[in-house]
């Protein structure tokens, strides 16, 4: 009997006061994070990470169904964001937010909670200002160790975020605010429209005084560069998109589906009628290295 | 001119040629740009004999940051200097203890601010063309 008191009192004492010296103690569910940039957006989960441990019935018996479930342990699973994303087709205001699961056979309910700071028990209350939205598990997925949430099926403008646990995926997909416009319409592009004479720096792979055409043509919403590098050249034609007040930067399309921008800026230098008169690309160290100026 | 099949290919050898990342690097998402402090001068600004050793662009790129610390002072850096004790806009990137000397985003987002400060842009189209290359 004493003995049994004094195991509990060191048991309590340990689970209050933890151990003497323990912050780098073995852990059975060690923190982990994962954080992805996606068209300027940055979205990180942070979350413990359990095991297995041979339990692979945990879902249904230590994760009972009906269970409002943090994917994790410990502390709750957080998610944090810098700008309004779309989770499952739910707007969710930027911020940091507590991930819950509503555990159950066939779809769960999946809870951003914005009371982030809670342990995973006892259930939290469902709260008023929550965000919630449907998800339907894999439960024939490869079975995983070790829960895990990672970024897969990355695009220009969202990704999957997927929590796998045992037999169990599940995923999220998220989409971000695009910060470019791939249309540019008629009025925006009319003052650039035109033929420009071109010329680049020298350089490795330019001689000196080089020049060629470059004419800018709008059709459809798009809007292109025509770059002749010889007057017997066939045009290779480049796509621009808007950056921001006279600044226009390359990108590369598969069909309609933007693949990426390239850090190439055209920036126009306008004339008293609001036309473009030239304009200038330079280097990071914002030294000139092609200047183009429009033929009359 | 080389022969280059690929819209891709042609445009990475270009930029490989003069030097160009083709991948823009993003420190931290958004840029961070202060508004400039009310009277705020150069008098902290790196003097000449202390950056001579690093020659003569790197001389004239802290004079244009002389010239214009209520510009610069209102710009942030997306280098990492925010990472940076001390630091508080472009302007203090030109500080002791910055990287002014030698970062060639600190630089470039000096030359810049002085470009187009000097052709009578505001500082909010100032910010933009930042955000716009370096962002």
């Amino acid at each position: 009997m004493l003995k049994t008191i004094r195991i509990a009192t060191l048991l309590a004492a340990v689970t209050l006061f933890g151990v003497p010296g323990s912050q780098a103690q073995v852990k059975m569910s060690p923190r982990g994070s994962v954080a992805q940039v996606i068209d300027g957006t940055t979205i990180t989960v942070d979350y413990s990470r359990p095991r297995l441990r041979d339990r692979m019935d945990i879902f249904g018996t230590q994760i009972w169904w009906g269970h409002i479930w943090t994917p994790g342990a410990d502390d709750a699973t957080t998610i944090e964001f810098d700008k309004e994303i779309t989770i499952e087709n739910v707007a969710v205001p930027p911020g940091k937010y507590s991930m819950w699961m509503v555990h159950q056979k066939g779809d769960w309910e999946v809870i951003l909670d914005p009371k982030w700071d809670q342990f995973h028990l006892p259930e939290p209350a469902r709260p008023d200002d929550g965000y919630f939205f449907w998800v339907t598990p894999d439960t024939t997925a490869p079975v995983t160790e070790t829960l895990t949430f990672d970024f897969a099926k990355l695009e220009n403008f969202g990704a999957d975020l997927e929590m796998r646990f045992a037999n169990r995926k599940v995923v999220m997909e998220v989409k971000v605010p695009p910060t470019v416009d791939i249309v540019v319409s008629e009025e925006v592009a009319a003052p650039y429209v035109g033929t420009y004479v071109t010329e680049m720096l020298p350089g490795p792979w330019v001689p000196e005084g080089f020049s060629y055409d470059m004419e800018i043509v709008h059709h459809d919403g798009a809007f292109e560069a025509l770059i002749k590098w010889s007057k017997d050249d066939e045009a290779m034609e480049q796509r621009l998109l808007l950056k921001t007040d006279q600044i226009f930067y390359f990108a590369f399309f598969d069909g309609e589906e933007l693949m990426g921008t390239e850090g190439i800026l055209f920036e126009f230098d306008l004339d008293e009628n609001g036309r473009a008169k030239s304009f200038e690309v330079r280097t990071e160290k914002d030294d000139l290295w092609i200047k183009g100026t429009r033929k009359p | 001119m080389p022969e280059t099949h690929s819209r891709r290919g042609f445009l990475s050898l270009l930029l490989a040629g003069i030097g160009i990342s083709a991948v823009p690097n993003k420190v931290f998402a958004g840029s961070v740009h202060p508004e400039p402090r009310e009277g705020i001068d150069a008098s902290l600004v790196l003097p000449d004999e202390k950056v001579a050793k690093f020659g003569k662009p790197v001389q004239e790129i802290f004079d244009h940051i002389r010239e214009i610390p209520h510009v610069a002072d209102g710009i942030g850096c997306y280098c990492g200097c925010h990472t940076r004790e001390g630091y508080r806009s472009l302007l203090t990137c030109f500080y002791e203890g910055g990287r002014g000397f030698g970062c060639p985003i600190c630089q470039g987002e000096a030359k810049l601010a002085y470009r187009r400060h000097k052709e009578g842009q505001d500082l909010d189209k100032i910010r933009r063309a930042i955000d716009a290359r370096f962002g």
